[in-house]
């Protein structure tokens, strides 16, 4: 079976070459190619060298994706917890972006849980930071919200001496 | 100004709807504290349902509920163990009860208390049933019935008594009793119970299968009547049946094993039709799963023991009273069991007393209001139990 190349040129112009099934998994890049045969490179401007050499380095290692071999999924799964390791907070904010925009579930699948874990264990404060977030909740949400919170501990509240009470 | 591109979040609308759909309920309510736009995402979603959760309670009430979450693999401290039903309190320490993987029960010579949703803490009491029981089925059936059958005291003359208790009306209703093929087993020890707690369900069934047996019958509380259905065998070497809902489908657990020694050879899932059970004796099964066979070396002691609830495409499996293993088992969507697994850590998170008491299990889906309204927080961060600080 010959493999067909399929070359993508990113916002900045640099130029990257995968197979074709490779690049099959993103259902734009799919489309774009059977809709206009582009000649020189699927153009993707909404997407940066930068992230599109990872993008690649995503399809090119998902492109032949096990179906029932215990051992390769596992290998795949260990090679994607390392996929993201060292990657920083932008550039993987980016990457859900670029998985989105060029439709390829697995990556934004993968992105997602990764941000959805980050989050796991923040405060409030932190997400905000880490998502670049305005608090916007007017002063009486927020009255709101402590209201109920008294009224919660009252019920059910994390208070100590309550819980032992019940015990009695 | 400074760029205004700069400052926009990076995720917003559809995209942060989808990041936050990886997000475990109980990190969403933290979400939607966050801003008005994260509010609106967390809250669109939790309309989807969560895995639900399995929460230990002890017997003996008082001491914390803890609580399971699957989509996390993290224990929830509820930091307040349901508190003791009014009625109930006269009673140094009511013992607690689950018939069936959603309610919650202690029954008193003169009261019965129930909850649905041991993590929302609404606790509902009503009279006792007439009859004198001591281990009867307890069923909470649709949004107005609550259903008490057989457990009777052994003085009372009818094994078989079942009565209904109609929320609405507030007062009980006699019903037929169960059927006579039950006589030697009419009590919660030896009969497993399903009620559909399936939401948009408007079905008026509870459905009951001996233990031992796999005798299947159904009482329908729109004409107050027992039918038989039969027995379920669909395996011959099944040697110990229970049942539960998972959605709209009735899913049983088989132990198969060699009757002499009680060595459990394997466990079995079927689904159960409900639709076509009018002619012949026998229900005619789909088996839907098998449980691993390593699984099975480590329940090898529970042939006479088993106990399962679940909940919406998840079931959970244990040894009655004991939280020393449970195992999970996933239901996909086209009806069969995808995965298997192992809670890890619910010996850690409970405390010494509450092992020796033992250990009430109950399923519940949780909504995000539902969390809301229990933990009241904004004090920005959960009372997870992480199995370090359990060590």
């Amino acid at each position: 079976m010959s493999t067909k190349k399929i070359t993508l040129l990113s916002s900045d112009n640099e130029l990257f070459t995968v197979d074709e099934e490779a690049a099959n998994q993103s259902l734009t890049i799919k489309h774009l190619i059977e809709d206009t045969e582009p000649e020189n490179g699927v153009p993707l401007p909404q997407v940066h060298s930068k992230i599109l050499a990872k993008v690649t380095e995503y399809l090119i290692k998902h492109a032949n994706e096990p179906d029932n071999d215990a051992a390769a999924k596992e290998e795949l799964k260990n090679w994607d917890d390392k996929f993201l390791e060292k990657v920083n907070h932008e550039t993987l904010f980016d990457l859900i972006l670029a998985a989105n925009y060029l439709d390829i579930k697995g990556l934004l699948d993968l992105t997602c849980q990764t941000v959805a874990d980050l989050m796991n264990g923040m405060s409030v404060v932190e997400v905000r930071k880490l998502f670049n977030i305005v608090n916007d909740f007017t002063p009486e949400d927020e009255a709101e919200v402590r209201k109920r919170r008294k009224r919660g501990t009252k019920t059910i509240g994390p208070s100590n001496d309550q819980a032992n009470q019940s015990n009695h | 100004m400074s760029n205004k591109e700069e400052q926009d979040p990076p995720l917003h609308g559809d995209l942060l709807e989808t990041v936050l759909s990886h997000v475990p309920l109980i990190n969403l309510l933290s979400a939607s504290h966050v801003s008005s736009s994260w509010r609106r995402a967390a809250f669109s979603l939790s309309g989807s349902p969560a895995k639900p959760w399995l929460v230990l309670h002890n017997r003996r009430g008082g001491n914390p509920t803890r609580a399971y979450d699957p989509s996390s693999h993290e224990w929830i401290q509820l930091a307040r163990a349901p508190p003791p039903p009014p009625l109930a309190r006269a009673y140094a320490r009511p013992t607690l009860r689950a018939a069936h993987s959603t309610l919650l029960h202690t029954l008193t010579p003169s009261a019965l208390s129930f909850t649905n949703n041991p993590i929302t803490d609404t606790w509902q009491t009503i009279p006792s049933p007439h009859v004198w029981r001591r281990d009867p089925v307890v069923a909470r059936v649709g949004s107005s019935h609550v259903v008490v059958a057989g457990g009777t005291c052994d003085f009372e003359h009818d094994r078989l008594a079942v009565e209904v208790y109609d929320l609405t009306a507030g007062r009980w209703d006699a019903c037929e009793s169960m059927p006579s093929a039950m006589v030697g087993s009419a009590s919660a020890t030896w009969l497993s119970v399903a009620v559909s707690n399936n939401d948009d369900d408007v079905s008026k069934m509870l459905y009951v299968m001996e233990k031992r047996s796999g005798l299947f019958c159904s009482l329908d509380l729109g004409a107050m009547r027992w039918e038989v259905i039969g027995e379920v065998r669909p395996e011959p070497s099944i040697l110990y049946y229970v049942i539960g809902f998972c959605g709209a489908r009735l899913v049983m657990m088989g132990i198969m094993g060699n009757g002499e020694s009680n060595d459990i050879k394997g466990v079995g899932v079927w689904e159960v039709p409900l639709d076509d059970h009018s002619g012949g004796s026998t229900c005619q099964c789909i088996e839907i799963g098998r449980m691993p066979d390593e699984m099975v070396g480590r329940v090898r002691n529970w042939s006479q023991s088993m106990g399962m609830v679940m909940g919406r495409g998840l079931g959970y499996v244990y040894e009655e009273g004991s939280a020393r293993e449970v195992l999970w088992f996933e239901i996909g969507e086209e009806g069969r069991v995808v995965e298997w697994g192992s809670v890890e850590g619910c010996d850690m998170v409970l405390d010494a007393e509450t092992l020796m008491d033992g250990v009430v299990f109950t399923c519940v889906t949780v909504t995000l209001d539902d969390l809301r309204r229990a933990v009241g927080l904004d004090n920005q961060k959960f009372t997870v139990i992480t199995r370090q600080e359990c060590e």
